[in-house]
């Protein structure tokens, strides 16, 4: 990291607190003002076919019995983050955790309770000072795997990916900084369930498909999503989602290819608007004779895909209006896991195959 | 003498003995820890029954009234033991303070203690007791013999400022079994079954061998009259052993002293709990208290006025039970079974009477002393069926919400208290009414709430599981009224208090401590504690947010602490610094604040403190 850009770093978060401390000396009640995130300050941009962040902020005040204690929890990640910087060294979402785990001296009161408070306290402090989670010299856990033939090097590592046995390479939280040596491949296989990678690796299906795959477990870290990104835009590898039939599956598709909700901030860095989609759909129910595999939707099935049936994106697009009402009728889910049951190598052998060939997907 | 008369001489005999000891659970004497508390209760219902019967005709004749003053001594006298041989007990030792007595052969010898070794000598035997490391030992004629601790002996002292007890009536009152006049009366009243002091007197002739002594006084009296009574078990007759004159701290009033066997307990189902709980529900009266320890206790009167005299009324038909109307026929001066039915029973005119009568195929002009048990029973039952008007209600004399609520504030300088009432119901024929208090916090400390159960005035200690009043508390929804409940009892410094008022209290069990549970008893019982609650819940609910209003203006003086570390961090200043700074920007805003805490608890869901979070986001994102 270069010297320049750690001082100036640092300088935004002290200007962030000598802020705060003017408002202080001056004896107003101190405030922040923070973009708001969530549905209401999302905006989906035709143009660029990603969410970006709308103009909404809010102030968060010290002296409001609702936001006291989000204040002063941005506020200690900001002066861990400082120190962070000038020291440069990096530290994990987890470490933050433990580091700001402390009782305030002469009360009953901790600074945080548990990881998703200092995670939002991450979020925020990106938002208010628009320096990335990275910037802040603050690391994600590593989550997912990756496999196919490509060489990659990593810190003045050279790894190969077509060489990391039966648990793939762990996707770090930040990829920011790999550079791209060889590449054999003819494109990407992304999928949200590890089960469904690990068969496919035994299938040595990126050698049969000549692709490489990948695998989060459950939504995709940033860390996935932008390595994602980068293969696309560096290597032209198209990328295909591979997700169950269920409103959680088509949502995670949403998220790599518009970018998500919480972090519209970050679709610029993080959305693939050509991301296709090769997960379950109601046809294959049908096609793939999966009757006997579908599960009967819970309320919360239900509600999520009420849900993702009112947000912009889909809303507009006729073709997943239909896929989404068609799902509603049927009223039940499928999981890819379906496939094992066809027979061990199906779904490396028939499906995908035949979805490639198709080359049909939806938008 | 013919035979049969001294056998009816035995029989009579052995019949109040026999009849004490068959029905020592139902006079409440089965173990002697029970007999201790039963003849102070009895002591004590008597004196407070005849305080306030003196105060109500005081009321009527427009005097001074005085209101019940008592008090109540127990005082350990002597160690009790059994010294036996192999096979059985041979004599029996009481050790005082000071001083040995033995009583040996129907002789009783007693010596001061003087080192650790007494000798008796009691006709040709030698009895020597030894006392070695707070052990006692005896010989008999220098053979070692063994020591068996019994019950100790306690005397018994109530004194009251009643109206006094006339001196003929003395020896019978005391000294006859089953003498009373509150027996079958259709009014609320304490001794509702008539056992009655002369019980107590038995229970000490019989343990201690010793008569009560009676002191009494009417106001013209220069002195009062002293007696020592027993009763004659042979004849069931008062025995009158010494007769004087005596003082009196009083102008007019009672005192007995009797002397028993009995164990003293400490702890809730002890006498001291039972004179305590006695207090909470005679606010207008004053009760000195001295208990075995010595400890005295004072808990005064917080009123000057008695409770409601209550009125007897006339039985109802519909609880009124074939025996007691076989009796009332028999007694009755009425000259027809209809003149009876009208003017003795309660809510049955003469139309009723005559068309029952009618009904069972009865002249209504039979003499009632005519009237068979199988036509009584079937005008009882006729009547039964008859929809009569219920009895009046006006029999009951209850507590006095106003009252109740000054005594538990003084006794618990509760930081809340709450009385209820219901009205007057009927269950079978009889009027009864629920009251119902609530105390909360002051001298309260216990962790869960505590329920003190009274019928008639009377604290029921025992047999708490069976009775409709533990059974009703324990069915009410608390979590509905915000107050957390465990095993369904509320949480919290609580002390509640049901009483149940009747001219005829429905209970359990013989013992007479548990209130048997009718539907109707349950539901005003219910009702009443819901009424409580429902305000507890008001009361509670300001209270939390007076406290969550100090704990919200407190959070920022707590979150300025944090903020002065991270801020003084982040722009590298001395941390002291900071916070003077905000410590002064808290000071200037303090009223601001304030106004500010007020507002997110007039809006807020106070139940809830977790401080919301104002940003909304996906949960399932990243």
């Amino acid at each position: 990291m270069a010297e320049d850009s750690s001082k100036k770093k640092a300088k935004v978060l002290e200007d962030l607190g000598l802020g705060l401390y003017k408002q202080i000396e001056k004896g107003e009640n101190p405030y922040v003002t923070v973009p708001i995130r969530g549905l209401s300050n999302v905006k989906y941009s035709k143009e660029k076919g990603i969410l970006t962040l709308g103009s909404g902020v809010s102030r968060r005040y010290f002296l409001n019995v609702g936001h006291v204690r989000k204040f002063v929890q941005t506020v200690a990640v900001a002066s861990l983050s400082k120190n962070l910087i000038e020291s440069d060294k990096h530290t994990s979402l987890r470490d933050v955790f433990y580091q700001m785990r402390r009782t305030i001296p002469g009360t009953k009161v901790d600074v945080v309770d548990d990881q998703t408070e200092t995670d939002k306290a991450v979020e925020d402090l990106e938002l208010i000072t628009d320096l990335t989670r990275e910037q802040l010299h603050i690391t994600a856990n590593k989550n997912g795997a990756v496999a196919g033939d490509v060489i990659i090097e990593d810190r003045g590592d050279t790894i190969d990916w077509s060489k990391m046995g039966s648990g793939g390479w762990a996707i770090p939280s930040t990829t920011e900084d790999i550079t791209f040596k060889k590449v054999n491949a003819k494109f990407v296989l992304y999928m949200e369930k590890a089960a469904i990678w690990d068969r496919l690796n035994e299938d040595k299906a990126w050698k049969k498909l000549n692709c490489v795959i990948i695998a989060s477990q459950g939504q995709a870290t940033r860390g996935i999503r932008r390595l994602l990104q980068r293969l696309y835009t560096e290597q032209n590898l198209p990328v295909y989602v591979l997700t169950d039939f269920d409103p959680w599956g088509f949502y995670i598709y949403s998220a790599i290819k518009f970018g998500s909700i919480s972090l519209a901030h970050a679709s610029e860095k993080l959305a693939l608007p050509q991301a296709k989609f090769m997960g379950l759909l109601a046809d294959d129910i049908e096609r793939y004779d999966l009757k006997r595999h579908l599960i009967k939707f819970k309320d919360v099935d239900s509600s999520r895909l009420q849900q993702i049936k009112g947000y912009e994106w889909f809303r507009n697009n006729k073709a997943w209006m239909e896929e989404l009402n068609k799902m509603e009728k049927i009223g039940s889910k499928v999981e890819l896991n379906a496939f094992t049951a066809k027979g061990l190598s199906f779904m490396t052998e028939k499906y995908l195959p035949e979805k490639i060939k198709e080359d049909k997907f939806l938008d | 003498m013919e035979v049969a008369e001294e056998l009816a001489k035995k029989q009579r005999a052995i019949s109040v003995t026999e009849f004490f000891e068959k029905n020592r659970h139902l006079l409440g004497f089965d173990n002697k820890q029970k007999a201790l508390m039963t003849c102070v209760k009895e002591a004590v219902d008597n004196s407070l029954d005849a305080c306030e019967e003196l105060g109500h005709i005081q009321e009527q004749q427009k005097e001074t009234v005085s209101l019940p003053e008592i008090t109540v001594e127990v005082k350990p006298l002597s160690d009790n033991y059994q010294i036996l041989d192999e096979k059985s007990s041979i004599a029996q030792l009481f050790v005082q303070k000071n001083q040995y007595s033995i009583l040996y052969k129907g002789r009783s010898e007693t010596k001061q203690i003087r080192g650790g070794k007494v000798s008796f000598k009691v006709g040709d035997a030698e009895i020597t007791i030894t006392e070695e490391k707070d052990r006692l030992s005896a010989t008999l004629n220098g053979q070692q013999l063994r020591m068996k601790k019994t019950a100790p002996t306690f005397k018994i002292r109530i004194l009251d400022n009643g109206p006094g007890i006339l001196p003929s009536k003395i020896p019978d009152i005391f000294g006859r079994m089953l003498y009373g006049s509150k027996f079958q009366s259709m009014k609320q009243g304490r001794g509702q079954q008539g056992i009655g002091i002369h019980s107590a007197v038995l229970y000490a002739q019989l343990t201690t061998g010793k008569p009560a002594t009676v002191i009494s006084k009417i106001s013209s009296q220069k002195k009062g009259t002293t007696m020592k009574v027993q009763i004659n078990i042979t004849k069931n007759e008062p025995e009158v052993l010494e007769k004087g004159e005596g003082d009196f701290p009083y102008e007019h009033g009672t005192q007995v002293e009797i002397e028993i066997e009995g164990i003293y307990v400490a702890g809730t189902k002890g006498i001291d709990e039972y004179i305590r709980r006695t207090s909470l529900v005679n606010p207008a009266a004053t009760i000195y208290y001295i208990n075995p320890n010595g400890d005295k206790t004072t808990y005064k009167r917080v009123t000057d006025h008695l409770p409601k005299e209550p009125t007897a009324i006339k039985p109802h038909p519909q609880g009124l039970e074939i025996g007691i109307f076989m009796r009332i026929l028999k007694n009755s001066t009425e000259r027809t079974v209809a003149s009876v039915m009208e003017n003795e029973l309660s809510r049955v005119s003469r139309a009723v009477a005559d068309s029952t009568l009618k009904s069972v195929g009865l002249d209504p002009k039979t003499k009632p002393e005519d009237v068979t048990r199988i036509e009584a029973q079937s005008i009882l039952k006729a009547l039964q069926s008859m929809d009569l008007m219920r009895p009046q209600t006006d029999c009951l004399s209850p507590i006095g919400l106003e009252e109740l609520e000054k005594k538990l504030k003084s006794e618990f300088k509760a930081e809340y208290v709450k009385a209820v009432s219901r009205k007057p119901e009927v269950y079978r024929g009889m009027p009864f009414q629920i009251e119902a208090a609530v105390a909360y916090g002051g001298d309260i400390t216990n962790d869960k709430a505590a329920l003190l159960r009274y019928a008639n005035k009377i604290p029921l200690l025992f047999d708490s599981a069976s009775c409709a009043i533990t059974q009703s508390f324990i069915g009410v929804d608390y979590s509905r009224y915000g107050i957390k409940a465990e095993n369904k009892v509320p949480i919290g410094p609580f002390v509640f208090i049901v009483h149940m008022a009747s001219v005829w209290v429905p209970y359990t069990n013989e013992g007479k401590t548990a209130v048997a549970s009718y539907p109707v008893i349950t539901k005003e019982i219910k009702l009443a504690l819901q009424e409580l609650v429902r305000s507890m819940s008001s009361f509670l609910n300001k209270k939390h947010r007076s406290t969550l209003f100090a704990e919200r203006i407190n959070l920022f003086d707590k979150y300025g602490i944090e903020l002065a570390f991270s801020l003084s961090k982040l722009i590298s200043m001395d941390e002291k610094k900071v916070q003077t700074k905000i410590s002064q920007m808290l000071e200037k805003k303090r009223d601001e604040v304030e106004e500010h805490v007020k507002e997110t608890l007039s809006t807020t869901d106070v139940v809830s403190t977790k401080i919301s979070s104002d940003t909304g986001s996906n949960p399932e994102e990243e």
